[in-house]
């Protein structure tokens, strides 16, 4: 489409805004309350231009562009506008850091820090230097306010975890309720009041904490102003530099910038890429930092002597070390490793292992979901098809959420379901699902114990209402057979299951989202299968969704060096601690208190202090995430590699430098060379058909995904339905490790962040 | 079907009810119960007559013998003497102001003399809670034809051909939006009717809704025939019970009659509409908030275009008209497009409703041929202004409208002269206002009122209403400096220029059309610090006339503060530091006596140069200017 604005020819998409049409061609239309991928809002009217034919001025971020349309956006009148309208805004918002005489000699002299008699003035202001209410100002053209200033004197909400909201800042754009309600489908936040009483706020003023807030930062981070900033960073420095990393405390994968300033972290925001394009959840957003440069991080090696851990020095370490390990006899060794490293450090773990170690090697906590699969394909003798893209699910009719908190363990996933029900879509909730995004309704099914027999009576119920498979899928009369035979009632209460049978048949294609704990347990593969009956029957695509970071990778890794990792493998392991079979465990995963069960001898080799590591021989210092760098593989089969963010803090040495080191003590001088990380990925890569040609930054913005198993299979697995359990689901046990998001090796985030404790509690 | 041989219409319009019709009515049917006369009278209940100053009214027909501000105590006299003897009762009659002799007949009442009813031809005449009363006046007649007899196409003509316009402010030509929305693309699409009448002093829309619901009902069934909608809303404020309820019992009794629902008068077409409650906020009157608002959401408005023509309710095409423009679709389908555009000036067709209040001796509803001149409303219907008052100005259309001089009073109404003198024709509120009415303080009254409802959104009209209600303020007060005026219309361009929707657009135009032409006002506040019309508290005390006091002690004993001193039967005084100028002892002051009196207060001076008896005596208010 083409339009004209200012003189100049124009070409936008359809459909675009002219903001967007503008900005598309360099011209720049300041504005306040726009923001990409919200709704237009047309609020603060800064971004109001000349559209011909129109009588009035119009928004440019909610006008749409039109063929052939001409627009000013820079007349005189247009200007003095602008300037008269930020005058109004700025009313109400203390504007000495925006227009100030002193400005120039304060900026030069720091001559005064008050000048708006409120503490809130200028200098002292977090967001000063990088507000945005600043810099449309300078725009604008803005030398001086005519009006008095008011100080509407708000109460700064303090009481809530990582960011304080002073609404003495606000300046009622709206993003943070739009991107609240729009993107992350909490709408927690409203505008409340009216006229010169307008502000921003919460159900009956509330904490956030109480009102099904996730804390996931969003509007924290479209706030053009002081509004809402992460506590911590009061008054920010600003950063020096940037570093991208992938956040390491889910499988999802976002990408986070860190601002560093002097090796230290001062924040981590989400960056505009895929696939998190610009969102992340509280734990990428605000727990970050904490599992830096936070409390408890081991930063020196330390040896048991009579009895007390004392620090000591490295080789020393690495030799109390070696001997511990060489004193144990063979196969009553066993080494643990943390699967939440990137895959050049599994595959050191995995060689060192099996090579140096000759130990018995286990990854914590276990790649549960394809795991599953991988099960699945060979009990049943056929593919899975499973859809790894997250960005499909927006494309889906309806959304059947399968025993899965989507918000909180599966995020990005939860921003899909959003887009998806903004386009129409319904919500189905099965078991410990949560509805739909805030403001809709969503059909709920109750699963009971959960189990093959849940999914069984939907699928059986998806057979009464008339569902029929698609064409080309095998089987379906035997499983008709096989239902009818087993002449069981039907499971569940018959009308609304029913009901939710239709509406899940109406909305083709739906997705069907589940994780590794809806296919946990001894019945776990026959619920899969079910699973999969149901997606035939209804015209769904399965999403399988892994929730460790990096456990995709590191299956697929193991799977190629001919030792796939189970959770029967930590099962087995963990028995023989119990047994006191084991002589030595080198510990670098998360694992359940040793206490008394500890061996005779135990490395640990972790981040942070933990029980374990108390009660360690040797303890040595490992490097965290953004210290290590490294490829990352996330749900959806996406590969990221990043460079160290970060130097190692004190004694620390990464995971690498370590095992390299024992090794070479143990008669392996050639273990993990030649040269660095870089080698040792290419190794990978040869090694690991999945990953046959990804090249790190090969120079191409291209993601590059894990290779999957193609053919999905297209017949059903005729079973008969297993008798109903009674009662209530047990409890759920957490995973051998804990709950995979909530411990990134020895960093406890419910432990460690008090935030985060007091979020997991008000949920 | 029985024949009665007389019909006692009581009004039962909110403001009859407000002064009691419901128990007047069960009196009546008590009494001609009682007398044995229920065979052969019949009590009906109606909608507003428009005379609401009068209330409660009731008109006996086939006489046409208008009685009014009844009690129930006069009921059994009225039954007596004008039922059973046939003599009408002289002394419940109305009898203009400025005059002795009572006028009998509804139709020679100058009130009523001067209408000219269309949307309103139902109200007194049928029970607008009984559907068979509509029908028998034609009702339902008109959607029978477009439902039976008309395209969409050809009703959309009709009604453009007619040049209807809506009735709810902007004069939008109603034909057209419906035709926009009948060839967009979308599906479903709506009908919403907006009766979130907000203005100040205005209830046409409430009035239209008591009196005759079916009228709205039909034009949406016609409405919606037009553009392909199956389902229609109306939108109506939360403070209106008795209009809601009404309707409500209307639509039951519609559906009832297969008029809504399934398969309307067997056509083959469905519709239905269901009641929307606003939660009384005032922007929900501007059409994109009210869609909001019935979506569930807070009702802010949104930027246009998109008009909800195109993209409304729910995304999909949505006509929303007024009620009023609601309720004169079926005389047009009815009647045809030519005799409706017969009424009227060359722009503005058909007829309108004004609320008439402010001071005024006739308050109440009238409609009127578009391009009747505002002095034959307020001084021929209206019956010009109360306690010897002279006429001052007319504030037109609301909040968002403007004051109209007395200059000007030979306007004739249509929506073009209106906006041409700075006003509009809005929702059809008249508040007439007389000399001792400031226009500061009336502007200052708006403003207050646009700051307050304001919906929050843009922030032109969020900060800007209330800036310029604080500049008001400071003039009101007699702090007003030299460059106020000019900072005044600075704002006001601003805020008309940059808000978002209607409400801030015309928000300021209370101030520009008082400043055209009542801007020595304002410079007599700015600049001498004086009030002309003796409102403004900060810029005038009260005095008395040492000439005129009898020293009763009454205004001594009213005073909250004190501040009046004196003995019996010896002339008192206000201590003016003391007085708080809040007028009791004036109005306690007796008539025949008139001691207390305004004057202009000298700022910064503790009293008027007056203060002291004897020299330059203070003026009661209402002589000088």
């Amino acid at each position: 489409m083409k339009l004209t604005i200012d003189g100049r020819e124009v070409v936008c998409r359809d459909g675009a805004t002219i903001l967007e049409a503008a900005r598309g061609a360099g011209i720049a239309v300041p504005s306040l309350c726009d923001h990409p991928g919200l709704e237009p809002f047309a609020g603060c009217r800064i971004c109001l231009v000349e559209v011909a034919g129109r009588r009035d001025y119009a928004p440019a971020c909610a006008t749409p562009a039109e063929e052939g349309q001409t627009v000013r956006t820079r007349t005189p009148e247009i200007a003095a506008l602008r300037k008269k309208i930020l005058e109004l805004i700025l009313a109400q918002h203390p504007y000495a850091c925006v227009v100030c005489p002193e400005k120039k000699t304060c900026d030069d002299l720091k001559s005064t820090i008050r000048k708006t008699g409120e503490v809130t003035g200028c200098v002292l202001c977090p967001e000063n230097g990088g507000c945005e209410l600043q810099r449309v100002a300078g725009e604008v053209g803005l030398e001086k306010v005519d009006l008095p200033a008011v100080y509407r004197n708000f109460e700064v909400r303090r009481e809530d975890p990582f960011f304080d909201r002073d609404y003495n800042l606000c300046i009622l754009c709206g993003r943070c309720i739009r991107v609240c309600e729009e993107l992350r489908g909490a709408a927690v936040l409203s505008f409340i009041h009216r006229g010169g009483r307008t502000e921003v706020g919460t159900a009956l003023g509330r904490p956030l904490l109480e009102t099904g807030c996730q804390f996931c930062g969003a509007c924290v981070d479209v706030c053009p102003t002081g509004a809402l900033v992460e506590r911590a960073v009061r008054p920010k420095p600003a950063a020096a530099r940037a570093a991208e990393i992938v956040c390491p405390f889910c499988a999802q994968g976002c990408l986070l910038s860190l601002g560093v300033r002097d090796d230290a972290v001062i924040d981590a925001t989400p960056t505009g890429a895929a696939p998190n394009r610009g969102q992340a959840c509280v734990k990428g957003r605000f727990l970050v930092r904490g599992a830096i440069g936070g409390e408890g991080r081991i930063l020196e090696p330390r040896v048991r002597e009579d009895g007390e851990l004392v620090p000591a020095a490295f080789d020393a370490a690495l030799d109390r070390a070696v001997a511990g390990l060489r004193t144990a006899a063979e196969g009553r060794r066993a080494l643990l490793f943390p699967s939440q490293v990137p895959l050049e450090d599994a595959w050191l773990f995995l060689e060192f292992g099996r090579r140096v170690l000759e130990a018995e090697t286990v990854p914590a906590p276990a790649a549960g979901m394809d795991e599953a699969i991988e099960a699945f394909e060979a009990k049943y003798g056929r593919p899975f098809p499973a859809e790894r893209r997250l960005s499909e699910i927006s494309t889906c009719r309806s959304i059947l959420a399968w025993d899965v908190d989507l918000p909180r363990d599966h995020p990005l996933a939860w921003l899909e379901v959003v887009r998806a029900v903004r386009g129409g879509a319904g919500v189905i909730a099965a078991g410990k699902a949560r509805g739909g995004p805030a403001g809709t309704t969503a059909l709920t099914l109750d699963i009971g114990a959960g189990g093959p027999a849940a999914a069984a009576g939907l699928a059986a119920a998806l057979l009464r209402t008339g569902a029929s498979p698609a064409a080309g899928v095998e089987g379906f009369d035997e499983l008709r057979r096989a239902l009818a035979k087993s002449g069981r009632p039907a499971p569940a209460a018959g009308r609304a299951l029913e009901e939710i049978a239709r509406a899940l048949a109406a909305g083709r294609p739906a997705a069907l989202l589940f994780d590794a704990a809806a296919v946990r347990g001894p019945e776990g593969l026959e619920t899969l299968a079910w699973l999969l009956n149901i997606a035939h029957l209804a015209g769904a695509r399965l999403f399988p969704l892994a929730r460790s970071v990096n456990e995709r990778g590191i299956h697929a890794l193991a799977r190629a060096l001919g030792r796939p990792s189970s959770g029967a493998d930590f099962e087995r392991l963990w028995a023989r601690v119990r047994a006191r079979e084991l002589e030595a465990l080198y510990l670098a995963g998360p694992a359940p208190d040793l206490g008394e069960l500890k061996p005779p001898f135990v490395v640990c080799q972790d981040t942070h202090w933990t029980r374990n590591a108390e009660r360690a021989d040797v303890v040595l210092p490992a490097a965290v995430f953004a210290e290590a760098g490294g490829t990352w593989v996330n749900t959806e089969g996406r590969v990221r590699t990043y460079q160290p963010a970060l130097p190692c803090p004190g004694a620390v040495r990464t995971d690498a430098a370590i095992l390299t080191a024992l090794a070479e003590r143990m008669g392996h001088p050639d273990f993990g060379r030649p040269g660095g990380p870089g080698a040792v990925l290419a190794e990978i890569c040869r090694r690991v058909p999945a990953l046959g040609g990804y090249r790190p930054g090969g120079g191409t913005d291209e993601p590059f995904f894990l290779a999957e198993p193609g053919g999905g299979g297209s017949r059903f697995v005729p079973l008969a339905p297993p008798a109903r359990r009674r009662g209530r689901r047990p409890a759920a046990k957490a995973d051998a490790a804990g709950l995979p998001g909530d411990i990134l090796r020895g960093f406890d985030l419910v432990a460690r962040s008090r935030g985060y404790a007091r979020l997991r509690r008000a949920r | 079907m029985t024949t009665y041989r007389a019909h006692l219409l009581v009004c039962a319009g909110t403001g009859c009810v407000s002064c009691g019709a419901f128990e007047v009515r069960r009196t009546l049917e008590e009494e001609v119960r009682r007398r044995g006369l229920d065979r052969e009278v019949l009590v009906v209940a109606t909608g507003c007559n428009g005379f609401c100053e009068r209330g409660p009214i009731l008109l006996v027909q086939p006489d046409g013998v208008f009685y009014q501000r009844l009690e129930p105590a006069d009921i059994p006299r009225l039954v007596e003497e004008h039922l059973v003897k046939g003599r009408p009762v002289r002394s419940l009659m109305y009898v203009p102001p400025r005059e002795r002799e009572p006028v009998p007949l509804m139709k020679d009442i100058e009130f009523f003399k001067h209408q000219r009813l269309i949307v309103l031809s139902n109200r007194g005449r049928i029970d607008p809670e009984r559907i068979d009363d509509y029908i028998a006046t034609d009702g339902y007649a008109a959607a029978a034809k477009a439902l039976g007899e008309m395209t969409p196409e050809a009703i959309v003509a009709e009604v453009s051909a007619a040049g209807l316009r809506g009735r709810g402010g902007a004069g939008f030509p109603t034909g057209r939006k419906w035709d926009a929305a009948r060839k967009a693309a979308g599906e479903p699409r709506y009908v919403v009717c907006n009766g979130d009448e907000g203005d100040p002093g205005a209830f046409m829309d409430r009035s239209v809704l008591e009196a005759d619901p079916h009228a709205v009902i039909e034009g949406m069934i016609i409405g919606a025939r037009a553009i392909g909608a199956a389902r229609g809303f109306l939108y109506i404020r939360h403070e209106y019970p008795l209009a809601i309820a009404r309707v409500g019992l209307a639509l039951d009794q519609a559906r009832r009659y297969g008029l809504l629902g399934r398969n309307i008068l067997g056509t083959g077409f469905d519709f239905d509409l269901e009641v929307v409650r606003g939660a009384g906020a005032f922007v929900s009157g501007e059409e994109t908030a009210l869609l909001a608002s019935i979506e569930g959401g807070r009702a802010y408005p949104r930027q246009r275009p998109p008009y909800p023509a195109e993209r409304g309710l729910w995304g999909k095409p949505t006509v929303i008209n007024n009620v009023e423009t609601w309720a004169n679709v079926p005389h047009i389908v009815r009647r045809g497009a030519d005799w409706f555009a017969g009424l009227g000036t060359a722009t503005s067709k058909g007829t309108k409703i004004f609320s008439l209040v402010g001071k005024i001796a006739n308050t109440g509803l009238v409609e009127v041929p578009m391009g009747i001149t505002l002095r034959e409303i307020v001084y021929g219907i209206g019956g010009g202004v109360p306690g010897g008052r002279d006429f001052k100005a007319v504030q037109i259309g609301g909040p968002s409208g403007g004051c109209i001089p007395k200059s000007m009073l030979d306007l004739a109404v249509d929506y073009e002269s209106l906006k041409a003198a700075g006003s509009m024709m809005g929702s059809g509120g008249m508040i007439v206002m007389d000399e001792d009415t400031c226009m500061v303080d009336i502007a200052l009254y708006f403003l207050r009122f646009a700051e307050e409802e304001s919906c929050g959104k843009c922030s032109p009209c969020r900060v800007g209403t209330g800036e310029m209600a604080r500049l008001l303020a400071k003039i009101t007060a007699g702090e007003g400096a030299a460059g106020d005026l000019a900072r005044l219309e600075d704002l006001a361009a601003t805020v008309k220029q940059g808000s978002l929707c209607g409400l801030g657009q015309t928000s300021p135009n209370p101030i520009l059309t008082t400043l055209r032409y009542f801007r020595d006002e304002y410079e007599a506040h700015v600049f001498d610090k004086r009030c002309p019309a003796l409102v403004c508290k900060a810029l005038i005390a009260f005095a008395i006339d040492p000439e005129k006091c009898v020293g009763c002690l009454l205004c001594r004993k009213a005073c909250p503060t004190g501040a009046i001193s004196g003995e019996l039967k010896k002339v008192h005084t206000i201590d003016q530091g003391a007085c708080i100028k809040c007028g009791i002892c004036q109005s306690v002051c007796p008539a025949k006596v008139g001691a207390i009196g305004k004057t202009p207060a000298v700022v910064g001076s503790a009293g008027p140069p007056t203060a002291s008896p004897g020299d330059n005596r203070p003026k009661p208010s209402g002589e000088g200017r």
